[in-house]
């Protein structure tokens, strides 16, 4: 039976990859998958998928581990078990908008009630401002996110920054930054219940990757 | 005209039948063992249910008022419910008591589930402190499954006793911290916050590991070289070898990291999954009966699960020869007694009461069925192939 490895595209693939390779995992296929979702190399296959449907391959049992943001895990509140901090694709989740919503962010929750927040991350959004106890509005929205203020329809924005380009272009600041993100390790608590022995060589070698070793 | 509503479903169909199947062989499995069946109530109070659950728990109660007025929930947990009859029925002199059932239990699900009502078979033990109990409580699951054909059922142990015993020299607060990660399944800040704490290098040791001690029962014998002792794992032990003395051995594995509502569970816990790379089927563990506020001074064993999963997980059960008894030109007796002939036979049979033959036929063939009889004629027809052939029995039912 191979270890399953789900493994997110788009941005962070690279650094997945990296990871993958450096780990002394197979990696060659899938270097070269073209558009083939599913790579079966030695004794891994692993399943590449939007990372948004990394959380229900995990859950579904049908990946044992897999490389994920804790944006997306944090998002989806699916159950699973986070083995390793890789230290990689880092970047961060903050409030951003236009510079005079700043004002509102003094420490208190009053000024902030009622605020209409935009976020691809409308749990995350909700829980933070509920965490200062202040009641906003969230309106979820798939892409984009940074031209709700500009249009309107919204006070501010809760996203994942990286560089902060996209912001800048769209004239929002960063507020707040509220967590910081990078890609986890994590395991089907299952599949790490039933299959230790199978997945221990590849979360060590993860390990002793992400920590130089 | 849907009027189901979202996080609910009806089942029907295969399903339906698979998961009756599951309830009748498990239901009667426990019976023999003398579990008496138990029927509770569906609603729960809800102040009993927020002081007994455990936290993790508590918010996903759905509550509701009852007709009367009172503060409800829809029953969240039935082992509380087994406690609260128990306590209202006996005295502990009459213990060790059986119970076992078959019912809803109700909660908002977490995604990416999205039901709130599972339909679970389990066994309540109460007021034998020994291991008998979760050996016995282990046991009769097992032979549960197997007896629904589930020959390649796991399941994994773990002990939350272990937990406030290595964690009792930790600084002031770390023991619930780490408590709550592992729960959270939060290894890598459980391993953070251990390294960054001042418990002592020995300590850290052990408890860094601990997590990562999952494997065979052989797993025990290195936990014990570990933790320098081997007292603290004897429960373990004890299970472990007996359920390998009655043939379980290669279907028991153990997890020392497992930990599941430590308060409300007080011993030795187990998940049980369909296979090595099956599903979660359900779980259970050993508590205190005093949990509900009862006035028992004893422990309870107990495991539920899922009646849906079993069905999901058994293999695809060709549905048996199903009979259609054609009765278009008969009358209702003779038809009902050919049909109990049937009955007795223990072969599944559907009666037809449409005056035309072809019709009933047609209907037959779409249904699946794989003999269709017409008693008037004293003949069945082999479906779909037609073949006829005459039928003792009928003039039985004349």
């Amino acid at each position: 039976m191979p270890v399953v490895i789900a493994l997110p595209t788009g941005r962070v693939r690279d650094t997945c990859l990296d990871i993958i390779e450096g780990s002394g995992m197979p990696a060659k296929k899938l270097r070269n998958a073209g558009r083939n979702l599913v790579v079966d190399d030695g004794d891994y296959r692993y399943i590449l998928g939007k990372p948004s449907d990394i959380p229900t391959l995990i859950s579904q049992g049908l990946a044992d581990l897999a490389l994920v943001g804790n944006d997306v895990t944090e998002e989806s509140e699916v159950e699973m078990a986070e083995l390793i901090d890789t230290g990689r694709g880092r970047c961060f989740m903050a409030i951003a908008g236009p510079p005079a919503v700043a004002e509102r962010f003094t420490g208190q929750p009053s000024p902030l009630m009622g605020l209409r927040v935009a976020s691809k991350y409308g749990r995350m959004a909700q829980r933070t401002f509920e965490s200062w106890g202040a009641h906003v509005k969230v309106l979820h929205l798939n892409g984009s996110v940074e031209l709700a203020p500009a249009l309107g329809l919204v006070d501010c924005i809760f996203d994942i920054v990286q560089t902060g380009n996209t912001l800048r272009a769209n004239g929002l600041v960063v507020v707040k930054r509220t967590e910081e993100v990078s890609l986890r390790l994590v395991a089907n608590p299952c599949a790490l219940q039933l299959r230790w022995e199978s997945l221990r060589d590849a979360v060590d070698s993860v390990r002793d990757f992400v920590n130089g070793g | 005209m849907n009027i189901t509503p979202r996080g609910c479903r009806s089942i029907g169909g295969e399903l339906a039948l698979g998961m009756e199947e599951c309830r009748a062989t498990a239901m009667s499995m426990f019976t023999s063992y003398g579990y008496n069946p138990f029927n509770p109530s569906e609603l729960q109070l809800l102040e009993g249910m927020m002081k007994n659950l455990h936290r993790r728990r508590r918010g996903r109660v759905i509550a509701l008022n009852s007709p009367f007025g009172e503060p409800c929930c829809l029953r969240a947990d039935l082992t509380l419910s087994v406690l609260s009859y128990m306590a209202l029925h006996h005295a502990q002199e009459d213990f060790p008591l059986r119970l076992c059932y078959s019912e809803r239990v109700f909660a908002t699900p977490r995604p990416p589930r999205d039901n709130i009502e599972d339909t679970q078979v389990g066994v309540e033990l109460l007021g034998w402190e020994g291991i008998g109990s979760d050996v016995e409580v282990l046991a009769v699951l097992l032979r549960a499954l197997d007896s629904l054909g589930l020959t390649e059922s796991v399941v994994v142990l773990g002990d939350v006793s272990l937990f406030p015993a290595l964690f009792a020299d930790l600084p002031e607060g770390l023991a619930e911290k780490l408590i709550e990660l592992l729960e959270d399944g939060a290894y890598y800040e459980y391993g953070e916050a251990l390294a960054s704490s001042e418990a002592s290098e020995r300590c850290k040791k052990i408890l860094g590991e601990l997590p990562w001690l999952k494997g065979t029962h052989e797993i025990l014998s290195r936990a014990g070289r570990f933790f320098g002792s081997s007292a603290l794992l004897r429960p373990l032990h004890e299970i472990t070898a007996s359920l390998a003395a009655l043939g379980y051995g290669d279907r028991v594995r153990v997890d020392l990291g497992f930990i599941r509502d430590l308060g409300y569970y007080t011993g030795p816990v187990f998940n049980v999954y369909s296979s090595g790379r099956g599903h979660l089927l359900g779980g259970g563990g050993r508590y205190a009966a005093s949990l509900a506020d009862t006035r028992f001074s004893c422990q309870a064993v107990g495991f539920g699960v899922s009646l849906r999963e079993l069905a999901l997980s058994r293999e695809a059960r060709q549905p048996s020869p199903r009979v259609m008894i054609w009765a278009g030109h008969t009358s209702p007796d003779r038809a009902l007694a050919y049909a109990a002939s049937l009955a007795a036979a223990k072969s599944p049979f559907e009666i037809s009461w449409n005056a035309d033959d072809s019709e009933s036929k047609d209907c037959a063939i779409k249904r699946g069925c794989a003999w269709w009889v017409n008693i008037e004629g004293d003949y069945a027809l082999e479906l779909p192939s037609g073949r006829r052939a005459a039928i003792p029995g009928t003039g039985g039912a004349r």
